[in-house]
């Protein structure tokens, strides 16, 4: 961890610096909700990485990687709920855009995936970050953003 | 390109997938199960719903998937291999709850791409085919 600023990978441009102070500063002036899978705290408070990331450095949000996103703040210091980074920490901020369209379903995914049977899931990196009833419902919530998406089965696996 | 076996809900065990997209959907990557027993590619109805593909007077066809007899109502739609740029175009059999992944099999992709499944290393390696369909 560091709060030195780290270097954040960006859509279709080159990577950006973005600083400990940037970040701290646009959650002062954003409405903090719940802590959730991949929310980020900030001085007692939960934020949207993306949102607020895209506050801090003057980033349309649809721009950012959600999972360059959380792993520059992780390196900033900060605290981002139910993300294990560790397996992170030897990769660089500035890394591909590309890497988010991976494929991670490891165990502790799968294992999380069975509380959503039946309905539909959008996955980014490890993290399941919008789940509901129909493909269509999915895609209003993902908005910009990009994902992973898949319908998890009702019935137990062949 | 090659791409890692990936357990799915649905599975027991590693299974070959190759992330696609559907061109109209460039923001979502879905979990494309390489299937040589399916005669074609299938996929949910909802898909088509989010395409804004009208099925009404879609051609049938019958067929099952473990043992499961579904009606698929056939569309066209363009494909891409995620972190391709390889395009192409198939017939997709939309089933309505259809409660599987989407199924990539001979008419619509093995007929596009040479597939080299090598299960010791659990991995896939698709390669647009020299000869494919429709070129």
């Amino acid at each position: 961890m560091t709060t030195s600023p780290v270097m954040l990978a960006v859509v279709d441009s080159d990577p950006i610096e973005l600083s400990h102070d940037a970040v701290v500063s646009a959650a002062q002036s954003a409405q903090p909700g719940t802590r959730s899978n991949g929310m980020v705290e900030i001085e007692g408070g939960w934020f949207d990485p993306l949102a607020l990331v895209s506050r801090a450095a003057g980033v349309e949000a649809r721009r950012l990687s959600f999972r360059s996103t959380l792993k520059a703040l992780h390196r900033l210091g900060f605290e981002i709920a139910d993300f294990d980074l560790a397996a992170e920490a030897t990769r660089s901020d500035a890394s591909p855009i590309t890497e988010d369209l991976d494929f991670v379903l490891t165990p502790q995914v799968m294992t999380r995936l069975q509380r959503y049977r039946g309905e539909w899931v959008a996955l980014s990196g490890e993290m399941i970050i919008e789940h509901s009833d129909t493909l269509r419902a999915l895609m209003e919530l993902l908005g910009e953003r990009t994902a992973a998406v898949l319908k998890v089965p009702t019935d137990d696996p062949l | 390109m090659k791409h890692s076996f990936q357990s799915l809900p649905s599975e027991r065990r590693p299974r070959p997938i190759v992330p696609v997209r559907f061109t109209a959907l460039p923001r979502l990557t879905l979990f494309g199960l390489v299937d040589s027993g399916a005669v074609g590619v299938r996929a949910d109805w909802d898909y088509a719903d989010a395409l804004g593909i009208d099925l009404s007077d879609a051609k049938q066809v019958s067929g099952a998937v473990r043992g499961i007899n579904y009606v698929a109502y056939l569309a066209e739609a363009e494909l891409t291999v995620s972190r391709s740029a390889h395009r192409w175009t198939c017939e997709i059999g939309f089933i309505r709850n259809f409660g599987e992944h989407l199924l990539l099999g001979i008419d619509g992709f093995f007929d596009q791409f040479v597939v080299r499944i090598d299960a010791a290393k659990l991995d896939t390696q698709v390669t647009p085919s020299p000869r494919r369909a429709g070129t």
